[in-house]
């Protein structure tokens, strides 16, 4: 039997301690709360509009619908280990050249989307872009910019 | 609140004995939903996906044997070669659910009329699962209705006959990602019995097995080797009666009845012409 609290797991590279998860936190409540890693949004809070993304050892997930206490000892990548302001990363410096983020909210999930995107399909086709973004909604610009964004960026690794 | 991060699956059944009220956790897009929303009440959970038993997909005599952990994700890129899984998954959820969401996950958690359930009961899938009195297998259908299932049960695997014809599956919603069904159709053709097997999703509490309108494909249906041949016609009336003979769907959520009624035919009617198709 192991008691939920408190745990550690890795995140953006960082080894962190969760002392509590509550009643059985999901992983993007105790990003935002308990790690103090608010870049991580939270939308419908049901899988369904990707704001929350990241990556779990790798793999995209929503992180609202993963249990934070099953990700003791995980590595987790959120918007906040792919870049800052100061010094965006690829990807985030590819949406802002595109005109690409209107009111933002969706952004954070559209990067951690798109990176996993890349690493998988480094060149993709406008179809296979708007295939891995289909969970991740915006609905400010009409997924345009973001998808030449995209394109543009895969187009500099050509 | 306390969380067993299982590793076996002994440890896991035991856990589930022991501690009153507690949920399994697998892919966690239903039950951490259900605590994110308050909807779900949990005094204690016990995940799974560290346990490696759960994982791995093997051909076991005829059957292909999918394991609880098995992924949308992987299913929708061949994972085990069955067809209508592979064509199923990728209308679940968004990219990151189904990287989660399991196969274990539809069955111990679903809501029983979902996608993974309608492909499974088409293709007249068994559950494995470890109980209380340890391991048995489920045939789905069974599964479904609850005559089956016990408290305390475990979905360890899925076990899918292996077979030769075709198999399909449709599904209709308001949009083309991340939506739930109007109605879904999986189609099977199952060579070896000359037989077509049909199932419809989002039109009852459980996904159903459209038998009158199989029986229908079985007296009408002609055959060109493993492939059966039918008419514009034959389809037509196929669709027809799968809708004819529809339970009343039992709710309105984003479709009135006789839409989803008039939906499931049309796909059904859709799965028998590619299953017939040169």
């Amino acid at each position: 039997m192991t008691e939920t609290e408190p745990y550690e797991l890795r995140v953006d590279g960082v080894a962190r301690k969760v002392a509590t998860s509550g009643q059985g936190a999901s992983l993007a409540t105790v990003l935002r709360d308990s790690l103090d890693l608010p870049g991580t949004k939270i939308g419908c809070g049901t899988g369904r509009c990707g704001t929350c993304a990241v990556l779990l050892d790798d793999v995209l997930v929503a992180s609202c619908t993963v249990l934070a206490a099953d990700t003791a000892g995980c590595e987790v990548t959120t918007v906040a280990g792919l870049g800052t302001a100061s010094a965006p990363g690829p990807v985030q410096r590819a949406l802002v050249e595109a005109g690409a983020v209107q009111c933002g909210y969706c952004t954070p999930g559209m990067v951690v989307a798109i990176t996993d995107l890349l690493a998988r399909i480094p060149q993709p086709t406008e179809v296979e872009v708007r295939f891995a973004l289909s969970g991740n909604l915006c609905r400010c610009t009409g997924y345009g910019r973001i998808i030449a964004a995209v394109l543009a960026l895969a187009q500099e690794y050509a | 609140m306390t969380v067993v991060r299982a590793t076996t699956v002994a440890e896991a059944v035991d856990a589930l004995r022991e501690l009153r009220g507690a949920v399994l956790v697998s892919g966690g897009t239903e039950v951490v939903v259900g605590l994110n929303e308050g909807t779900l009440e949990a005094p204690h959970l016990v995940t799974l996906r560290r346990i490696p038993e759960l994982r791995g997909v093997r051909t076991e005599g005829v059957d292909i044997r999918l394991g609880a952990l098995t992924t949308y994700a992987q299913l929708a890129a061949g994972t085990g070669g069955v067809p209508a899984l592979t064509a199923m998954a990728p209308t679940v959820g968004s990219p990151a659910s189904r990287n989660t969401g399991t196969l274990g996950g539809a069955l111990g958690t679903g809501s029983g009329f979902g996608d993974a359930v309608t492909a499974l009961l088409a293709l007249e899938a068994e559950v494995e699962v470890e109980g209380a009195a340890g391991p048995r297998r489920v045939p789905v259908a069974q599964w479904l209705d609850r005559t089956g299932r016990d408290a305390g049960d475990l979905v360890t695997a899925v076990r899918v006959p292996s077979g030769t014809g075709s198999q399909h599956y449709l599904k209709a919603g308001e949009r083309q990602a991340v939506f739930y069904a109007i109605a879904s159709c999986a189609l099977v053709v199952d060579v070896a019995a000359r037989r077509v097997r049909c199932a419809l999703g989002s039109v009852a509490v459980t996904a159903v097995r459209a038998r009158e309108a199989e029986d229908l494909a079985a007296q009408e249906l002609a055959w060109e080797g493993d492939r059966p041949v039918a008419d514009a016609d034959l389809c037509r009336r196929f669709g027809d009666l799968v809708a004819a003979s529809l339970p009343e769907p039992p709710f309105a959520l984003r479709a009135s009845a006789a839409h989803r009624r008039h939906v499931a035919g049309v796909l059904a009617t859709r799965a028998l012409t590619r299953a017939t198709a040169a």
